[in-house]
């Protein structure tokens, strides 16, 4: 990287917080994906005036950049491609404000996610979305991915717990989208902020909304002799009316991955098992929990497990929070998918997948957001085997395919990033395309912010 | 360059040209030019009523080539809220686009033609044993289009959520024609920009909404609504903070001021108190049975209720419609909402009635608690008749509720909120703007719009910043 800039940055951020020695940009070059992109330089930001100057000073250089978290991004969209810098916001990781009159807290893009709650717990108070990353991921990340988790099916998604951002736009220049009121009048910029992948500038502080801790919260495992009879169940947990907070599902492969790395007590027998967790007042929540304990016994429940304490509430949360990591020991590489249907097509869904997987000779494990209808198949296999490579990347795009053809949509949780730009095209128009690039280019006319990323090219310029 | 991007009327001939283009796309009978449809002072030349998607998707491209302003309606009411056009051209009616409604009781979902209003699909929503999250003002003439584009969200906001929080997607027309879907039928989905937030409350600015997928909810177990009249504004917001400290989770939260209940249509609730009070509270909770009565008896438990009045079910469901009816009588000239941090609404309102009644205004007000929204309903003394613009009468009015409306709304600014004019503007001092001044962040909007609609086709100057 030209020098001369790389000097212009020290002097804003100070020489130790600029990294441009290969061996030092080599430990940014990949993320949570897989894919490798070496950065130009990184720069460590402790404050929204660094961050504009950065952003200022690569502006006149012309140099593509990238804001960076914790690079826990499954989709590549923390890679800096055509030589961009890295732009961290880990240093910026602070509780700027806990208000609870107004029921929010204003935080640092650099926060862990985990932290946040943390931080509200002496209030009685916590931050809802809770991506399986959340130990790991900061609050900046999650709002650019507008991160999932379990408990989305009840609350929603980052995006409902979003009132407003303070972000650097991509000319350097500092601006407030939203606040602490809701529903205030214009364009609702952090709604299409939130989940933009670090395409329309970089966040420096977020009003999140918070929720008093609940009363009280059960949390119970049912197995199943197979995946059908839990997606059963699902439905007929929805169809009743009954709103839990989480319905997560597992087959059988995957609960011996994690029972083989964390010993959390999953039976190892049966086909499928639901992790359902209930929350709210005390009033009635026995005859709830009875009620959906009934509903999976008459659905050909093999056992229903209520947690009795904390302590088997963190056991069985334990499993599901690990795993990925529990899988991902298994081989050297892994391909996890998010897809999303119509929760009613989702056993449809796991059948093609499950038939897909055999047609391709890979061993597919699958744990899944049920009450959202949000699937994470996910391919073991090993990259220094371009053959195998090939293969998964093959499965991969059928997965979504097929997703899309059921009525769904091919990123839930995870995001397009570089990873799913091909399969834009399968749930959206080239008109579609055309006006979410309006969006991009209104936020960042000279492309520099996040080049390369969430939105493919348009198609005449791919043919050509 | 666009021929209407200067503010001159076009000239009869240029708008008979383009009616007489209009009427050969959609049929004898359906243009016409001579509208009655008059936005903020600005009068409608030329109306178009489409019978489907494709003729409005074709009509928007030939407007938008031809240099036309257009603004859309559904039922119409809410187009006052905004400033008035810089340019108004023609008018487009949905109302008869052909409607549908699908609801998807398994999957939680309705999707349902922009053009439907609210009360038919509660209705066939109901039937299948699932709530609609949408609690929009006049539900008989609203759209489920109209809500969405204003974001106008209701009592039950409390417990569902922002319109924004309950869209899941919807397809839209942009300005030149152009027709473009974004999100789907599912809660999770970060597949490109989420360009269905951009456009729920974006007052038609961006494209014409045609259809829109909504999540939805189980019918509650139980719907119960707390009514208790107030000794003071101040207590109201003693008892509402301290119900909501406490984790219980109502459905709404409101305070319903007594100039309201008499100014602004007075509704069942009223008769349970006709005692003295400042103003009701009402608190709706839903949900299981047992949950539910706790949360009736911890309100009711609570220190200074003395005379509290528990509807419920149906009859607790009509009391919260009547709410979103509120503000809909005569004797209203000007309505305005605003939405502050939800701790600052209280001395918001209290501020707001004391320069009503220094400037002898009457008005009422409806907040809600949980959301931090003030609806000011503002009459005159003695219900005077401000049709003649000539007259001093008038002219003193004007004076008054701009003063009382720029009060509230330095208020608001001051407390981090912002405050719109629904209804009333032609009353108010000249170049009173609908939104208010201008954030850092309307230049942002304005360069969306620019990209979205070039020539400035759709709903021109009405939104904020001049959008």
């Amino acid at each position: 990287m030209n020098q001369s800039l790389v000097k212009e940055l020290r002097d804003v951020v100070g020489p130790a917080n600029v990294l441009d020695r290969l061996v030092d940009l080599q430990t940014y070059e990949y993320d949570a994906y897989g894919e490798r992109s070496l950065p130009g330089a990184v720069v460590f930001v402790h404050s929204r005036d660094e961050v504009s100057a950065v952003v200022r000073i690569l502006g006149r250089a012309g140099v593509p950049f990238v804001p960076r978290g914790y690079g826990t991004n499954l989709n590549g969209g923390s890679l800096a491609l055509f030589g961009g810098v890295v732009i961290e916001t880990g240093r910026m990781n602070k509780v700027l404000e806990i208000d609870i009159p107004n029921r929010c807290v204003v935080v640092q893009p650099g926060i862990f996610t985990f932290d946040v709650s943390t931080e509200l717990a002496p209030h009685g108070y916590y931050y809802v979305p809770d991506p399986a990353s959340l130990k790991a991921s900061s609050i900046g990340g999650n709002v650019a991915e507008n991160a999932g988790g379990p408990h989305c099916f009840k609350y929603g998604v980052t995006s409902n717990h979003v009132l407003g951002l303070e972000v650097v736009l991509p000319d350097g220049e500092a601006v407030w989208l939203g606040g602490k009121n809701v529903d205030s009048p214009g364009l609702d910029l952090t709604g299409v902020f939130v989940g933009s992948e670090g395409t329309l500038g970089i966040v420096t502080a977020a009003i999140l909304r918070i929720l008093k801790v609940p009363e009280t919260v059960k949390t119970m495992l049912a197995a199943f002799r197979s995946l059908e009879d839990a997606g059963n169940v699902v439905s007929a947990i929805v169809a009743a009316g009954l709103v839990p907070a989480t319905l997560e599902m597992m087959d059988n492969r995957t609960i011996n991955a994690v029972e083989d790395a964390l010993a959390c007590g999953y039976p190892r027998d049966a086909g499928a098992i639901l992790l359902i967790e209930l929350d709210g007042l005390r009033d009635g929540m026995d005859d709830l929990t009875e009620q959906i304990g009934d509903l999976c016994r008459v659905h050909g429940a093999l056992d229903v497990r209520i947690a009795r304490d904390e302590a088997e509430r963190a056991t069985l949360w334990r499993g599901r929070q690990g795993t990925f990591a529990s899988i991902t020991r298994l081989a050297p590489n892994y391909m996890s998918l998010d897809g999303t249907v119509p929760r009613t097509m989702l056993p449809e869904a796991l059948r093609r997948v499950a038939k897909l997987a055999g047609g391709y000779g890979l061993d597919v494990f699958c744990v899944l957001h049920a009450g959202d209808g949000n699937l994470h198949p996910c391919f073991l296999y090993d990259g220094t085997d371009a053959e195998a490579k090939r293969k998964v990347e093959a499965a991969s795009m059928e997965v979504l395919r097929i997703c899309a053809s059921l009525g769904g949509t091919v990123s839930g949780e995870h995001g397009i990033g570089i990873e799913k730009l091909a399969a834009m095209d399968l749930v959206f128009s080239e008109d579609d395309l055309r006006a979410q690039r309006a969006v991009k280019s209104a936020f960042d006319p000279r492309g520099l912010c996040n080049p390369g990323k969430l939105l493919p090219p348009p198609r005449s310029a791919a043919v050509a | 360059m666009p021929r209407g991007s200067t503010a001159e009327r076009r000239s009869l001939l240029e708008l008979a040209t383009l009616a007489a283009q209009l009427e050969d796309l959609l049929g004898v009978g359906r243009v016409s030019m001579r509208s009655q449809v008059v936005i903020n002072g600005v009068s409608a030349r030329v109306e178009a009523r489409p019978s489907s998607t494709d003729q409005l998707a074709t009509l928007l491209a030939i407007a938008n080539a031809d240099g036309a302003a257009v603004c859309v309606a559904g039922r119409g009411s809410k187009l006052a809220w905004g400033n008035p056009p810089a340019r108004f051209d023609l008018l487009v009616h949905t109302r008869e686009l052909p409607a549908h409604c699908w609801v998807d009781a398994d999957d939680l979902t309705l999707t349902v033609s922009a053009a439907t209003t609210l009360t038919k699909a509660r209705t066939q929503v109901r039937a299948k044993n699932r709530v609609l999250p949408l609690d929009g003002g006049r539900p008989g003439r609203a759209t489920v289009g109209g809500v969405v584009a204003t974001a106008d969200q209701g009592a039950r906001g409390a417990g569902y959520g922002g319109v924004r929080d309950v869209v899941l997607g919807l397809k839209a027309i942009l300005a030149d024609g152009t027709r473009v879907a974004f999100g789907g039928r599912t809660i999770k989905n970060v597949a490109g920009y989420d360009m269905t937030k951009l456009f729920v409350g974006s007052f038609g600015a961006l494209g014409v909404i045609t259809e829109v997928t909504l999540r939805l909810l189980p019918l509650p177990d139980r719907l119960a609504l707390v009514v208790l009249p107030l000794a003071s504004l101040s207590q109201g917001a003693d008892l509402a903070t301290s119900i909501l400290d406490s984790g219980l989770q109502p459905l709404a939260l409101e305070v319903v001021s007594r100039g309201a209940v008499t100014l602004a249509g007075a509704f069942r609730a009223a008769s349970c108190s006709r005692a003295e009070g400042a103003a009701l509270l009402l608190v709706a909770f839903a949900g299981h049975r047992a949950a539910v009565e706790r949360s009736v008896r911890e309100v009711r438990d609570r220190s200074g209720v003395r005379e509290a009045v528990v509807l419920e079910e149906a009859e607790a469901e009509s009391e919260l419609d009547a709410l979103a009816g509120l503000g809909a009588t005569p004797e209203v000239v000007l309505r305005a909402r605003v939405t502050v941090p939800m701790s600052e609404v209280w001395s918001l309102a209290a501020e707001a009635e004391v320069s009503a009644s220094v400037g002898r205004l009457p008005i009422g007000y409806r907040i809600g608690g949980a959301r931090g929204a003030l609806d000011l309903w503002v009459g005159i003394e003695g219900g005077s008749d401000l049709s003649r613009p000539a007259d001093g009468a008038r002219q003193h009015w004007s004076e008054a509720l701009t003063s009382l409306l720029a009060g509230v709304r330095r208020g608001a600014v001051t407390r981090g909120g912002q405050l719109s004019v629904v209804e009333g503007l032609g009353l108010l001092t000249p170049g009173f703007d609908a939104w208010g001044e201008p954030k850092p962040s309307f230049e942002l909007m304005g360069r969306i719009k620019t990209r979205l609609d070039p020539r400035g086709t759709l709903n021109p100057g009405r939104f904020v910043g001049g959008i």
